[in-house]
């Protein structure tokens, strides 16, 4: 194909509706050709930039603008009750486990072989060998994420006394909690 | 020559540099009017009067709809207005929507002629693209030297030379590649046929073109 006809094709090239064959055509052309490839980059560059072009936040009234306009009432939704209750227990729980887990690390309960772990969960389980092995690798990582964590831990409140580590675990809770009511905050207004 | 697949940059703008021959498409892109049957159903709890269905469908498309106004009127409280004001209409014609069409395409058409209609009153001449085979010259809106000097980085330059386009462009610039419309989806939304709907894109990336390429780009 000659140039003028490559490049009346390259704004369908950009938009994906050509054909397979013509759309070869045009790559094997574009190859050898730096005036159509040149053309082709500038009109990449513009889908790409108009793609991410920025845009300025609404207002959080919007949604309420337009109920009072209709004369409808605007209430933000809330958690049901059992919602309530549930996340509750769910945050009081993580914040229990994380004081017990920073406490476990730094007196040593981290020094658990994980290998007799997964030894002992390979006998009780009655998996398929290929399937122990997944179960098995998937272990270690976790085991050495969970290692990872408690030489970070333990660097953390290395020399701390008791005191000290809780206020650490409860700051660390302080912030879970705080995290997760604020996006069931965000997730209960839209 | 080498040649691989990498995303367009400066470094490509160097001679024998890789180059991106990939055509520009979405990755991991839920396409909004994948969600008919879900506005349908939105739009059905409307009509039986829950108000909670309506807040749904607004925080679903009050984003995209306030983009392409945004882009059409270029000042955010008249396109949160217009914004507010395109999801009123589309309030109070739900019973005349035609489900046969996807929710956000009839909403981009309210939204499309309330921008319209602003522009209109507010500067008829903005509207003007002269004859759709002979548009604009190019010349009257150029980026002037403190502009280019002001623009931080290559979006923003982008960003502005687009805001010299005329909105009827800048429009279908937004619906073909922000909002990844197909032709017929924005012939529907601006209610034009598909052809003007390819002579608009193609003349307004041609335009871009030649405005970048003055600017030192290619």
């Amino acid at each position: 194909m000659e140039c003028q006809e490559i490049k009346n094709k390259l704004q369908e090239l950009v938009d994906n509706s050509l054909e397979i064959q013509e759309v070869t055509a045009i790559k094997n052309h574009l190859r050898s050709c730096c005036s159509c490839t040149a053309d082709y980059r500038l009109l990449n560059l513009v889908a790409q930039s108009v793609k991410a072009l920025p845009l300025p936040q609404l207002s959080p009234e919007f949604n309420a603008n337009i109920f009072n306009a209709l004369g409808l009432e605007y209430k933000i939704p809330r958690l049901s009750p059992v919602l309530k209750w549930a996340t509750g227990a769910v945050v009081s729980l993580s914040s229990l486990w994380l004081v017990i887990f920073g406490l476990g690390l730094t007196f040593g309960l981290n020094k658990l072989d994980p290998f007799k772990i997964f030894s002992l969960a390979k006998d009780l389980i009655k998996a398929p060998p290929n399937l122990q092995v997944i179960l098995v690798k998937a272990g270690l990582r976790l085991a050495d994420m969970i290692d990872l964590l408690g030489q970070v831990a333990a660097t953390l409140l290395k020399g701390s006394n008791l005191l000290v580590q809780l206020a650490i675990a409860s700051i660390a809770a302080f912030a879970i909690i705080a995290v997760t009511s604020k996006r069931i905050y965000i997730n209960s207004k839209i | 020559m080498d040649f691989r697949l990498t995303m367009p940059s400066k470094a490509a703008a160097i001679p024998g540099v890789i180059l991106d021959l990939t055509p520009v498409k979405s990755k991991c892109y839920t396409h909004p009017m994948a969600s008919k049957n879900q506005d349908q159903i939105l739009i059905d709890r409307c009509l039986a009067g829950d108000s909670r269905a309506f807040n749904d469908l607004i925080n679903r498309y009050k984003r995209q709809v306030f983009s392409l106004i945004f882009r059409l009127v270029h000042n955010q409280n008249d396109a949160e207005d217009i914004a507010q004001e395109t999801f009123i209409k589309a309030y109070k014609s739900f019973a005349g929507y035609d489900s046969s069409y996807p929710f956000l395409t009839w909403l981009f058409k309210i939204a499309h002629n309330s921008a319209i209609d602003f522009l209109r009153a507010q500067k008829p001449e903005s509207l003007s693209i002269h004859d759709e085979e002979n548009p604009v010259d190019i010349e009257d809106t150029q980026i002037s030297l403190e502009e280019r000097i002001e623009a931080a980085s290559q979006q923003e330059l982008i960003d502005r030379v687009l805001d010299t386009l005329p909105p009827l462009y800048r429009e279908v610039l937004v619906l073909r590649h922000q909002q990844e419309l197909s032709y017929e989806e924005i012939a529907e939304s601006l209610d034009i046929p598909v052809g003007t709907v390819k002579i608009r894109l193609f003349r307004a990336r041609d335009i871009m073109k030649q405005k970048l390429v003055k600017l030192g780009y290619g």
